[in-house]
Formats: structure tokens, sequence, C-alpha cells
């Protein structure tokens, strides 16, 4: 089942939502869930991002310095954390092409995604917006013309499309899951055009310089700072 | 390490130790097996132990006292070590213990010995108390082989005393008879020297010369003596005449009628002129009377004839003159005497200057003589204790060494034992699997802890803790299961594995 694409607030509330163990299964937060500590813990880091930011909407993107670093996770908990707050959404947007799998979070079939709005001119965002499981937030997937991502991310549609999607809806929240930093251009090229980077440092997966190199790859002050995943 | 820290360490050593379950189980049962598979192989080792008592008394001690100088007495121990481990022990044992064609060379020999040496202790379990050990594969080995070495040691250590005390008796037989040779040649020259010498010794020549003193002074005083009473007797005779007159008879008559006559009158005090005693005494009287008038007579008649025959030789001067002449000739004879005296004191004082002359001479061969005579009577006391010692030892009870706790044959080997390989190697196993982790974690430059990016030039948002699915739970209770079941197989593997080596060993 194909979602209808997200334009306002109100609408949000009549889509399907993950059960307990749907969301336990894809390890997405919620207000019910049982293990607060981690609930608490993304809250506190919602908190960090909104004062970093002057409480302004922003553009995220969450990156880990190497594979494994998780940060799908990180960023598919983050929308989720921001969508908790009634009064924000949130937009979550797959770009991680070698390891793409923010469409299990589409409740239903996803048929574009951001590469192919890209690509192809004749798609508007809304062809690529699906609603999820969880209240308030919505992912655009990967898609399926991925062998030019590096040039579409640095192009000036794809510009255009981060400052549409930042201004038209202020209570809006956009977080970017892209590849490991130092693995890949994409990420590079990525840090660019969004406000806030996250660097996700994965348990046992990357050396100190690794972490060092990481940080100055990204401009000073896009750099929100690290989160240690175990 | 601080509380936390190590909290951390453990966690991330066990998450380590998960993620490579399947490696862990094959490094665990590597570990154990190879563990086991030594223990299979592991010599045992049979030990046993003798205790010596090692008597302190060193022969020479009481037979060389205060004659020659005493060897330091060692600590019994080192000597017993320096013994025991000697080449020429060792050599006998090992052909006492194995046998003679046990080696081919003087090589093999030598590391046969060598071996033997280091398994060899020796220990001091206090005074004169020395322990010795040995260790060998099989229990019969080493009680053969401790045997051997406290038979063969207290043998030659008993040999080496015996020739010891005959060693220290030949030698104190042949100083007794140098020392005698000595004694007989002294006492050859200080007999000849007194044959050459009559003068005698000093002290008899100082006697002689003292006696000559006092009897000159004696005499000399004897002598004065004597011309004091000539010079008396000289005055007396002058004031004595050579002759007396015959009146002086008639005197004693005229004294002796007074006498009577006062008696007389006494009597008749109290008796008549009848009274017997009175008649008596009448008579006396009369007699008396009449020898006056008879020497007054007789007085008359020879006056005229010749004046000189009135006059008798005096007695009393006869007397003095006899006794002058007997004191004169004393003192001639006594003179006579001195000078003899004195012409002998000249010679005793020439006696002794000749005895002053020769007497260095004397003194050299008399304390010559003294000496080698008292040390050759000393000698020849310690002759017969080095004589006793010797008989005593020869006939064994003068042995410095014996056992005092005999060794027993090992009963159970001492040390690694297989039972003890087999109880330790699943935790050596246990262990070496954590220490590779830890070793791991400490060589792999990831960060495995959060603390590790504090000191970047970036802030740490956020340390999100590691999440479990309901699936993930599955999955890891279906792990646990499998590497329990794995655990159950490896452990039982290895029990029958270390039943078939025990097996083996028997």
């Amino acid at each position: 089942m194909k979602s209808a694409p997200s334009s306002e607030i109100g609408r949000m509330g009549e889509v399907d939502r993950f059960s307990k163990d749907e969301l336990d299964r894809l390890k997405i937060i919620s207000g019910s869930m049982q293990n607060s500590k981690i609930l608490n813990i993304f809250r506190e880091l919602r908190t960090q991002l909104l004062n970093t930011n002057r409480k302004k909407n922003f553009v995220c993107m969450v990156t880990s310095i190497s594979q494994g670093g998780g940060a799908s996770y990180v960023a598919s908990n983050l929308a989720a954390v921001f969508a908790l707050d009634k009064t924000k959404t949130s937009l979550l947007i797959d770009a991680n092409l070698y390891a793409p799998g923010l469409d299990k979070l589409i409740i239903g079939d996803s048929e574009s995604g951001i590469t192919d709005y890209l690509s192809d001119n004749s798609l508007d965002i809304k062809d690529v917006v699906y609603a999820t499981g969880v209240p308030r937030l919505r992912v655009i997937p990967i898609g399926e013309n991925r062998e030019a991502a590096a040039e579409y991310f640095s192009s000036n549609k794809m510009q255009n499309f981060i400052d549409e999607i930042r201004t038209r809806y202020s209570d809006r929240y956009v977080f970017i899951d892209s590849p490991p930093i130092l693995d890949s251009s994409e990420a590079r090229i990525l840090s660019e055009i969004v406000d806030v980077v996250i660097l996700i440092v994965g348990h046992g997966c990357v050396t100190k310089e690794q972490v060092e190199s990481a940080v100055q790859i990204i401009e000073k002050e896009k750099l929100a700072g690290l989160v240690y995943n175990n | 390490m601080d509380f936390s820290l190590l909290i951390q360490y453990v966690a991330v050593l066990i998450k380590e130790v998960w993620r490579r379950k399947f490696l862990c189980l094959f490094g665990f049962a590597l570990a154990s097996f190879s563990v086991l598979f030594i223990g299979g192989f592991w010599p045992s080792t049979f030990q046993t132990s003798a205790t010596i008592f090692a008597d302190n008394q060193n022969i020479l001690k009481p037979l060389l006292e205060k004659q020659a100088a005493q060897s330091k007495v060692q600590n019994q121990t080192k000597v017993v070590r320096d013994m025991m481990h000697s080449p020429r022990i060792l050599k006998k044992v090992v052909e006492s213990a194995y046998s003679t064609d046990s080696y081919e060379s003087a090589e093999e020999l030598g590391h046969i010995i060598n071996r033997l040496r280091s398994k060899i202790k020796i220990t001091g379990v206090g005074q004169n108390y020395i322990k010795v050990s040995y260790s060998d594969s099989t229990s019969e080995k080493a009680y053969r082989v401790i045997n051997s070495v406290i038979d063969v040691f207290i043998k030659i250590s008993s040999d080496e005393q015996r020739s010891e005390s005959r060693e220290a008796f030949l030698f104190i037989d042949n100083q007794v008879n140098q020392y005698k040779d000595q004694l007989v040649q002294a006492e050859v020259r200080l007999k000849n020297f007194r044959a050459d010498n009559f003068d005698g010794r000093d002290g008899d020549v100082d006697a002689s010369i003292s006696r000559l003193r006092t009897q000159i002074e004696e005499l000399k005083i004897d002598i004065d003596e004597d011309k004091v009473t000539s010079g008396a007797l000289k005055e007396q005779l002058s004031g004595e005449s050579e002759y007396s007159s015959k009146q002086a008879g008639t005197d004693i008559y005229v004294e002796r009628l007074a006498t009577l006559e006062q008696q007389k009158t006494t009597l008749l005090l109290t008796y008549t002129d009848d009274y017997p005693d009175v008649v008596s005494l009448t008579y006396q009287i009369a007699d008396v009377k009449k020898a006056i008038r008879d020497a007054a007579e007789s007085k008359e008649g020879e006056s005229n004839k010749n004046a000189d025959e009135n006059s008798v030789l005096n007695p009393l001067y006869q007397e003095l003159r006899s006794r002058l002449s007997l004191v004169q000739t004393e003192i001639q004879a006594k003179e006579k005497r001195l000078i003899a005296f004195k012409r002998l004191k000249t010679k005793e004082f020439d006696r002794r200057r000749r005895i002053a002359e020769r007497g260095a001479e004397e003194s050299e061969l008399t304390r010559d003589y003294t000496v080698t005579k008292r040390i050759y009577e000393d000698m020849l006391e310690r002759k017969e204790k080095a004589r006793l010692s010797m008989t005593l030892n020869i006939e064994g009870q003068g042995v410095t060494y014996r056992i005092q706790e005999p060794a027993l044959p090992p009963l159970n080997p001492v040390g690694l034992r297989f039972l003890h390989f087999v109880l330790v190697a699943p935790f050596i196993g246990l262990f070496s699997v954590l220490g590779f982790a830890l070793l791991y974690i400490s060589l792999d430059p990831r960060i495995r802890f959060a603390s590790k990016l504090v000191g970047l030039n970036v802030s740490t948002l956020s340390v999100i803790p590691h999440v479990n699915t309901s699936l993930t739970k599955r999955v890891i209770r279906f792990d646990m299961i499998i590497c329990v079941l794995l655990m159950g197989l490896i452990m039982a593997a290895y029990i029958g594995l270390a039943y078939v080596l025990k097996l083996g060993m028997i």
C-alpha cells in the first residue's frame, strides 16, 4: 500500500501505525517503550540539537565514520524522537547508497526514492515521500537510480530540494542517513549542503586517527558532535 | 584501576568473546586438549629423602690441642654438599646404582654425573642434621639412588676419617721419635758438660760461701770473747799471790768452835747438861779446842825453822793460771781456723767465678733438655690418645656421619601429576581465551570505550547503549544453546581423552 505524501501535520494521524512488536523488531523508539533509558538518551540528543540550532528546523546528516557504525539506526531513531513531539514532524532521507534500509519503515511498497527524484524531472517531491508506521515521520527511500548518485547529490536540484523541504514547513526536521564519510564521496558532498552533521562512532569500528580524519573533513560549524554507538 | 573502568573492560571482554564465540570455543578446546596432552606425557617425579647426622668432633682437635693451629670448623651442610656433589662420590654412585656399562664414554658419564648433581638436594635442617633429597622418574630408581648416595658418602667419609686418624697417629709418632732423639742428645750434652765441670752449680757455691761467712763471723766473735776472758784472767792473776800462809787453817777451827758453842747455848736453854745432845756438843767443842791448841803449838814450833816453810801454794792462783793458759791456747787455735776459713772463702769465690763463666752454656743445655723433655712427655701422652682414636675409628666407633632418618621408597609422585593437568586444563583453556581476548582488546587500536573520545577537538553528544530486539534475543538464546551443546561435546571429548590417556599411562 502506498501512503500519501506528507503535506501537513493534521493528515498524519490517518496512516497506519506500527505495533509495539514491529517497533521493537525495527529498533525504533516510541513513547510507550519499556526501555526508557534509550528513549531518554535520544530525547537528550534531540534537546542538544535543538539548542545548537536555536530551536529552528534543520537538515541533519547522520553519518558513521566507517562501515557498521550504526548511522541508519541513529538517524531513524533521531527522526522518531523528533516525531514524538506532536508539534514537530520529521523527514528521514535514505542516502545510504551502499546499505540502504529505511524503506522497511514504510508501510507498504515504495516505488521511487531520492535518486529517482534527482534523475527524473517528471517526479515531484510528493512522489518520493512516504508515510511510515511512526506518527509524524516520513521517509524518502534511496530509489532505484543509484549509479550516478554522487553527481545527483552535488547537483543544483539536490540543493533546491534540500532548501525546499527545509523551508516549506518550519516544524519539519530533516535527517539524512548517509554512507560512511571515510568510505564514500557522497557523504562529503552531502555534508556541504546540510545544516548539521552528526558523526557516529561505532563500537570497535574505528581508530582514534580515523575519528580525527572524519572530524577534519566536516566543516567545524556544521559538526554538532560525536555519538558513540555500542 | 578505576572500578567503573574495570566494569567497562569486563563488559567489552564479554562482548568481544561473544562476538567470536565459536572461535573462542575452538581456542578453549585447543588449549585444554593441548594441556591435557602435555599432562599425559608429563614425567612423574618421585622424591625421597634421608637425614644424616654430622658428628662435629674433629679427631685432630683433641690431639693437636695447643700444638698445632686448628682448621676452622666449617658449615657441615656445605661440607656434605661439596662432598656429595664431588665427581668421585657421584662416579661411585653411578657405578653402584646403575651399572658400569650404563655409560660408554667419559662424556656420557659426565652428563650422568651432572644430572645426578642437579637432582640431589642437600639442605641443613638444624644443628648438624642434613637432609638429602633425590627425585627421579620412578619410585624404585629414586630409592636405589638415594641409598647408594648415602652409602657411598658415609663409606668414603668413614675411610677418610680412618685415614685421617691414622695419619694423625703416624704424624705424632714421628714427632715423638724426633723429640726422643733430641732429648737423648740434650741429655748426653748435659752429662758431658757436667762431667767436664766439677765446680758444681751456682746455688752450691752460694750456699758454701754463705756458710763460710757465717762461720768466720762466729769465729771472730769467739776470738773476741776469748780475748776478753784472757784479759780478765790476767788481771785476776795479778791480784793473787802464788803462795798462801798456814794460819789460815786455825781460823777454820775457831769458826767451827763458835758455831758449836752457839748450838750448845741454844740447847742449854731447854735442856740440862746431861742431855745427850749437849754432851755430844761438849765433846765436840773439846775436840775443836784441842785442835786449835795443836795448831797453835805446831805453828809456834815451825816459825823458827824457816819462814818459807810456813807458806803453801795458792789454789786460786793455780786455777786462774790454768784457765788463762787454756784460753790462750783456744785463741791461737781459733785464729788458725779463721785463716783457714778465709782461704776457703777465697777459693769459693774463685769457683763461683768459674761457674758464672760456664753458667750460660750450662743453662742453655739445661733449658734445651727441659723443654725437649716436657714436649716429649706431652707428645708421648698424645701418641697414646691418637692410638686410641685410631683404634676406635678402625672399629667403626668414631664415624663422623651416621644415618639419622633412613630413606623410604616414595609411594606417590611429587609435583605435577596427570590429575592436576586434567583438573587445570579447562581453566587454562578458559583463561587463555580470556587472556587472548584481553590482549586483542588492548592491542587493537579501534575504539571500544566512549572515554577514548575525550580529548578530541569535538564534543561527544551521546553514548547509545546496545539494544537487543526480541529477534536478536531469540538468536542469542539459540546461540547460547548451541554453545552449551558444543561445550558439552568438548568436555565429553575431553573426559574421554583424559580417560584414554590415563589408561595408556597404566
